[in-house]
Formats: structure tokens, C-alpha cells, sequence
């Protein structure tokens, strides 16, 4: 076998089945659901199964709108994680930068209480949380979700913004500053355009969990006009009876979202994600 | 001059946040229902008197704790006729989902934010009890001109169940049943199962591991009514007389006819006449199992008629009794009801004229009427069966046949002990499973159960 020939082999056993294989357990459930959306009740449960419906339908993306008036939790949602994204985005932008460029008394404290505060899982925090916000007048009003998720995402995204602040050389801004720039203009100037795959990492991963957000909303949100997508869902999961292709619909709608936010940010991810990890 | 401004800036912020945090966490419990009282004008959670612009109208909340869009579209409409009845009172419903309602109402009791009343399950009545969560509603039932109107069985067994005291509005009840595929057992010319010794015949029959279909599935997460049912029938409740436990108040499940009734029933597993899969089944897997036709034959309850209906279209799934001994008796979980109770949210000496109020409409025939045609449970209100829905539905008169069947037996278990349900969904679920699995043996696991309630018993005799 010649030398390229033996390389294709390679490539292809090394790098192309293995990257196939992956790619298919990867979307095989999202291609399931899909598939579940489309078809009508009786066919979910259909013997044999069927990988493409039979009697293809929309009739549960239509009654999503239709009977359950899924555009308001659409918009609930929305609001909920583009408020939580925006707040997010601006505390931790400032934030990462005075904890990344400054020293102060009680910097290491105050490093360890935000790294604390992610060690409590959600559960935990639910009644104590419901306790502040039922004595804030907040139950049924969707910025219970915005506080709380603010809250608790943004020591995460700190320590992100952090790490990015750190890989770029305080050289950069002092060269800024020697040439006139005052240190606010600096930062905006010159910082923030270096940052940017760091800026929409950050935002997305806040983005992101706010929007899939269930633990709060559950303990927040008892008025149905105020649901966000995953309470909705919860709704189409009966104690005796689960409407499966309704429920793929919702979950299909759910997804879009994130969908078209990453296909608009990939290239701006990939780098972001990882810029802040080594220095220098 | 700069330096200076920033540290007075810095100190006024963080005065700022700790007052805002101190406000926050300050206050008294009345404080919390004050600012719900008003909040419920703009439809926040928690009810109390309300101050909009009718001032005499108090605010009475319902959690329905199994909502689904069907439930939530029914009971807003009735909301909305009822409320347009009354100048005294506004009924607000809130659809709570299924999953979730155990968090919230624990929530909701450890936060002192009950709604005025709330659906459970006659499972759970006596874990809210332990909590002092909900009002006996004795006095308010005996004063009911219409208490008659609901089935006496049902409120008795309730009873029962609270030790003598009642703890909530019964609306519907479950009855135990078979669920079969009705075009499938005609095209195979299969004659629906009587007894235990048929249907065993039919499992073995009909399993193809091969084909990946069978006669049976068997539901080997949270098993605990079919499985009673099936060790009380086969054993022909081995001298049970009305009670779970001896006039010692041990408990009798341990018994070598029972042992030998597990036995049976695990070898169903064991000689793969059901699917691998059956170890882990809870309700969905085994109703899909139903649904697909992997499975002819389930056991379950009247309340799973709305899954079958979706997935196998109507006039495809019949109904029978419970499989019966060689004496023809067959036994059941005593009637599995369905409640309303009224929170105790307002103390011992509170009004809950309101609360009652509602549950009097909740159970009245226009409701239940409505309800009970797409839940499939059994309602409670005996002017229902008056109904021309109830005479010409298809498997509701069966029910009431059962009711009244003197082969039927009842198995009062033991839910007036606040750790059953909780001991059911896990110790036996796991023990069940480890001697489908061959890990354990019949008599261990009858063993483990038999000291676990005993010991429930007399801690709960202690009590009283």
C-alpha cells in the first residue's frame, strides 16, 4: 500500500469513523424528537417503528400556539434570559476586570465566597430564595427568575471574565494609557474588542442556562400566564397520560433559540471558550 | 480629592446593598402574608383577604396538583361560571403539574404559603396530617345537606385511612382493573384471562423474546398495586381479616402462602414471558409497552383509560376485572380516591367556610361530571350515575359492578402510617426488584417488609 494511500486509511479509521459514530449518538435523540414532533399520537407507540412518520403532521406545533398559547411562555422566557444575559454581561465585563487587574483588601475572601456560592446546588437554596422573594412581593413576577438567575450565574461568568482579563498583557492598556487614553477609554477601546469571543462565551453560557432554568421558575412561577418554556413542558406530562409528540413540539420550539444563537456566535465561541485558559 | 470621592462612593454602595439585604430578610411572618395578601390582587401566590375595589370578597386559591391543558382549560371555565355566582367570595385556580406538586406543597407548607384547598391522593393525605397541613372537615361534612350524595364506601374507607377522622373531600377513586388489547386478542382468538392460572398460561403462550413481543408487562418500578394484588389473590389473603397486621400488630405479609404468591409472580420475570425491560418499568414504560403492542395485557387502574384512548384509538383496549383465584375471588388495594382538602392555613380556630365552599362545588355532579369523563377515574358523587355519560360509557358500570361484587376483596393497606407511601415507592420497589433480578429471595424480601411495617405500627401505636 503506498504512503498515501495508507495515510487516507488512517485518516479514515482514526478521524472519520470515530467522528461519524459520535456524530450520530450526538443527534440521534434530537433527531428523535424531530421525528416525534411530527407524527401524530397513535404512531408514537406504532409497532414497528417508524424513523420517518407515516402521516406526516403539524397539527402539534399548531396547537402548541393554538390551544396552549405557547408564544407567551416563548416570551416569558425571552425576557427572562436576554434581561439575565444583558446584566450578566455588564457586571461581569467590570467585575472580572477589577478582580483580574487590582489588589485590594480582601480579594482572596472575596474569591472565596463567590466559589463557594457555586457549590450549593439549586435545591437547596429553593425555599430560602422563595422566602426573600415572597417577602419582596416577587412570586408570579418574572423578575424573581431575573434576580435569582443574575445571582447565581454571575460568579461563574466573573471567574470566566477573569481568566480572559488575565491572558491579555496589562501592557496593552498602559500603552493605551501612555498615548492619552484615560483608563475607562482604555478598557473600552482597546480591552473590549480583544475580548469579544470572551464577551459572547460568557453571554451565551449565561444565556443558556437561564433559558433551560426549572428548579426557580418552579418555585416562582404559579400563574400560568407567567410560565417560561420548562414549566410549560411540565404541563404536558400528566400524572396518568403524557402527550409525547406534543411535548417533542415544545421541546423542538425550545431549542430553537439556542440554535440560531450559536449558529450566529460559532466562530466567536470556539475561541472565547478557551482564550482565558493559558497565560501568556 | 479623587481618592477620597471613590471611597465615599464605595462606602455608600456597599451601605446601600447591606440595607437593601437587611430589608430583604427582615420582617415578621405576617409581614410575608401581608405582602401576599396584597400581591394577590395582581395574582401572586398565597390567598387572604383581598383589598381591590370590592372589599367583601375574600380570595379562596385551588391547586390542582395534576393539571395538564385538558384539566387546566375545564377547571377555568367552571372558575369562571362559579365566580360569576358569587359576590363573597373570588375561587382562583392554579394548575399545578403532577411532577412538581409533592416540591411545591412542600414547599409551600414550610413556607407558610398553602393555597386554601388542594388536590392529593388518598397516599398522601396522611403525610400532610403528620404536618398539620390540612383541617379535619368532620363537623363541616355532617352539617353538608348533600354529604349524602357521595359514595359511602369512599368516605368510609377515607375514614379509615385517618383513623376514624375525615381529612378531606373525596371527588373520584381508581379502580383496579386489566387493561387488554382488544384487536389483538381477536385476531389471536385469545379469550380474556379469569384467573391467575389462565393469564400464567397465556404469559408463558405468547412470549417471542425473538419477536420482542409478549402476552404481559410487568411493571417492576413502584409495583405496589398490582403486586398486592396479586400476592392477596393468590394466597386468597391467607386468613387477612380486614387488617395488615396480627392481634399482636405484626405484620402478616410474611407468611409462606404470601412467599409462594411472590414466587409466582417473580418466575414471570425470571422465565422471560415478559420483556428484560420490565425490571425498570414504572407507569409510562409499561403503558408504552401496552401502547405499541410489545405487551397484549396490563394491569393497572381505571385511570389510564386516557393513555390507551391516545395510543391505541378507541374502540381497541378493553376492560376486566382483576384476575381471580381458583375460588373466584379476586382481591384489590382498597378504593384508591382521589381528594380535595382544605389547608390549614389559617390555625386551629381559623374560618374555612370559604375553603369548604369550594370543595362542596369541586364534588358536585356539574364538576365531576366534567372532570371524571376525560380522567377516567370513578366519580364519587352518586348523582353521576344517574347520568346519561355514565350509563353509556363503555367500562364505568363495570366499575360500579366491582363495587358492589361480593368476590371482590379489599386490602386496606396500611396508609394511616405516615411511612408508607414513602416505604412502598422505595423499599419495596428495590426489594421487589432485587428478587425479580435473582439477588434476593421471596422470603427475605417478604421478611424485610414484614419487620419494616411492623415496626411503623407500633411506633404509630406509640403515638396515639
Amino acid at each position: 500500500m503506498s504512503r498515501k494511500a495508507r495515510k487516507n486509511m488512517s485518516k479514515l479509521l482514526f478521524l472519520y469513523l470515530p467522528l461519524t459514530f459520535f456524530l450520530i449518538i450526538t443527534l440521534a435523540p434530537f433527531y428523535w424528537i424531530l421525528v416525534t414532533s411530527l407524527k401524530t399520537s397513535a404512531e408514537v407507540f406504532a409497532k414497528p417503528l417508524t424513523y420517518w412518520p407515516k402521516v406526516l403532521t403539524l397539527e402539534n406545533y399548531a396547537s402548541l400556539f393554538s390551544k396552549l398559547g405557547f408564544g407567551k411562555y416563548f416570551i416569558n422566557s425571552m425576557i427572562v434570559a436576554a434581561s439575565t444575559t444583558a446584566i450578566i454581561s455588564v457586571l461581569s465585563l467590570l467585575g472580572g476586570y477589577a478582580m483580574s487587574r487590582y489588589r485590594f483588601r480582601g480579594k482572596g475572601f472575596m474569591y472565596l465566597l463567590l466559589l463557594i456560592t457555586q457549590m450549593f446546588p439549586a435545591v437547596v437554596l429553593m425555599i430560602p430564595l422563595f422566602e426573600i422573594m415572597n417577602r419582596l412581593r416577587l412570586i408570579n413576577n418574572l423578575l424573581s427568575l431575573v434576580i435569582t438567575c443574575s445571582v447565581t450565574n454571575l460568579p461563574f461568568c466573573l471567574f470566566m471574565m477573569m481568566g480572559y482579563y488575565n491572558s491579555i498583557p496589562r501592557s496593552l492598556e498602559e500603552a493605551a494609557q501612555v498615548d492619552g487614553c484615560s483608563l475607562i477609554k482604555a478598557v473600552f477601546r482597546v480591552l473590549l474588542p480583544t475580548m469579544r469571543p470572551s464577551i459572547v462565551a460568557t453571554g451565551a453560557y449565561a444565556f443558556i442556562n437561564t433559558w433551560n432554568v426549572f428548579i426557580y421558575a418552579t418555585a416562582f412561577i404559579t400563574d400560568k400566564d407567567k410560565y417560561t418554556i420548562p414549566l410549560a413542558l411540565n404541563i404536558f406530562q400528566g400524572e396518568f397520560n403524557t402527550n409525547y409528540s406534543g411535548l417533542a413540539a415544545g421541546c423542538v420550539v425550545a431549542l430553537l433559540p439556542v440554535l440560531v444563537i450559536f449558529a450566529f456566535i460559532q466562530k466567536n465561541l470556539s475561541g472565547g471558550a478557551t482564550s482565558g485558559a493559558v497565560k501568556g | 480629592m479623587k481618592r477620597t470621592m471613590r471611597r465615599m462612593a464605595a462606602a455608600v454602595l456597599t451601605a446601600a446593598m447591606a440595607g437593601t439585604l437587611l430589608g430583604g430578610c427582615g420582617g415578621t411572618g405576617t409581614q410575608g402574608t401581608t405582602a401576599a395578601a396584597s400581591s394577590a390582587e395582581k395574582d401572586n401566590g398565597g390567598s387572604t383577604q383581598a383589598a381591590d375595589t370590592n372589599k367583601e370578597k375574600q380570595v379562596v386559591e385551588f391547586w390542582y396538583c395534576s393539571a395538564n391543558e385538558n384539566a387546566t382549560a375545564l377547571f377555568e371555565k367552571l372558575f369562571e361560571e362559579y365566580n360569576a355566582e358569587h359576590d363573597d367570595y373570588e375561587f382562583k385556580y392554579v394548575g399545578i403539574a403532577n411532577k412538581d406538586a409533592k416540591d411545591k406543597l412542600a414547599m409551600a407548607i414550610a413556607t407558610d404559603t398553602m393555597p386554601d384547598v388542594f388536590s392529593t391522593g388518598f397516599n398522601s393525605i396522611m403525610q400532610y396530617v403528620a404536618q398539620d397541613a390540612v383541617v379535619p372537615v368532620d363537623s363541616y361534612f355532617e352539617e353538608w345537606e348533600d354529604s349524602d350524595k357521595l359514595a359511602k364506601e369512599v368516605v368510609d374507607s377515607l375514614r379509615r385511612i385517618g383513623g376514624g377522622t375525615l381529612y378531606a373531600f373525596p371527588y373520584a377513586y381508581n379502580q383496579d382493573i386489566s387493561w387488554y388489547n382488544k384487536k389483538m386478542f381477536e385476531e389471536n382468538g385469545i379469550q380474556v384471562p379469569v384467573t391467575q392460572k389462565e393469564f400464567l398460561k397465556l404469559c408463558e403462550e405468547y412470549a417471542d423474546p425473538g419477536a420482542g413481543t409478549y402476552f404481559f408487562s410487568l411493571r417492576g418500578n413502584l409495583p405496589y398495586d398490582n403486586l398486592l394484588a396479586w400476592l392477596f389473590t393468590y394466597a386468597d389473603g391467607a386468613g387477612y381479616g380486614g387488617s395488615y397486621f396480627d392481634d399482636n400488630n405484626n405484620c402478616i405479609i410474611n407468611k409462606p402462602e404470601f412467599v409462594e404468591a411472590l414466587d409466582a409472580y417473580a418466575d414471570i420475570y425470571k422465565n422471560h414471558w415478559v420483556s428484560g425491560d420490565c425490571v425498570n418499568n414504572g407507569f409510562n414504560e409499561m403503558v408504552a409497552e401496552f401502547g405499541s403492542g410489545t405487551a397484549q395485557y396490563i394491569m393497572h387502574n381505571s385511570s389510564s383509560r386516557p393513555s390507551h384512548e391516545s395510543n391505541l384509538g378507541e374502540g381497541n383496549y378493553g376492560v376486566s376485572k382483576s384476575l381471580a383465584n381458583d375460588e373466584g375471588r379476586y382481591y384489590n388495594s382498597a378504593l384508591q380516591s382521589l381528594l380535595f382538602a382544605v389547608s390549614k392555613k389559617n390555625g386551629d380556630d381559623g374560618d374555612y367556610t370559604g375553603a369548604v365552599e369550594l370543595c362542596k362545588f369541586l364534588t358536585s355532579e356539574k364538576v365531576l361530571s366534567a372532570l371524571c369523563q376525560f380522567l377516567g377515574s370513578v366519580p364519587v358523587n352518586t348523582e353521576c350515575y344517574e347520568a346519561d355519560w355514565f350509563k353509556n360509557d363503555e367500562f364505568m358500570p363495570l366499575y360500579q359492578e366491582i363495587l358492589e361484587d361480593e368476590k371482590h376483596q379489599s386490602i386496606q393497606n396500611p396508609y394511616w402510617l405516615p411511612d408508607y407511601f414513602t416505604f412502598i415507592q422505595n423499599e419495596m420497589t428495590t426489594d421487589f426488584q432485587a428478587v425479580l433480578l435473582g439477588e434476593m429471595s421471596s422470603q427475605e424480601a417478604l421478611d424485610h417488609w414484614a419487620e419494616t411495617l411492623t415496626g411503623y405500627q407500633k411506633e404509630y401505636l406509640e403515638q396515639e
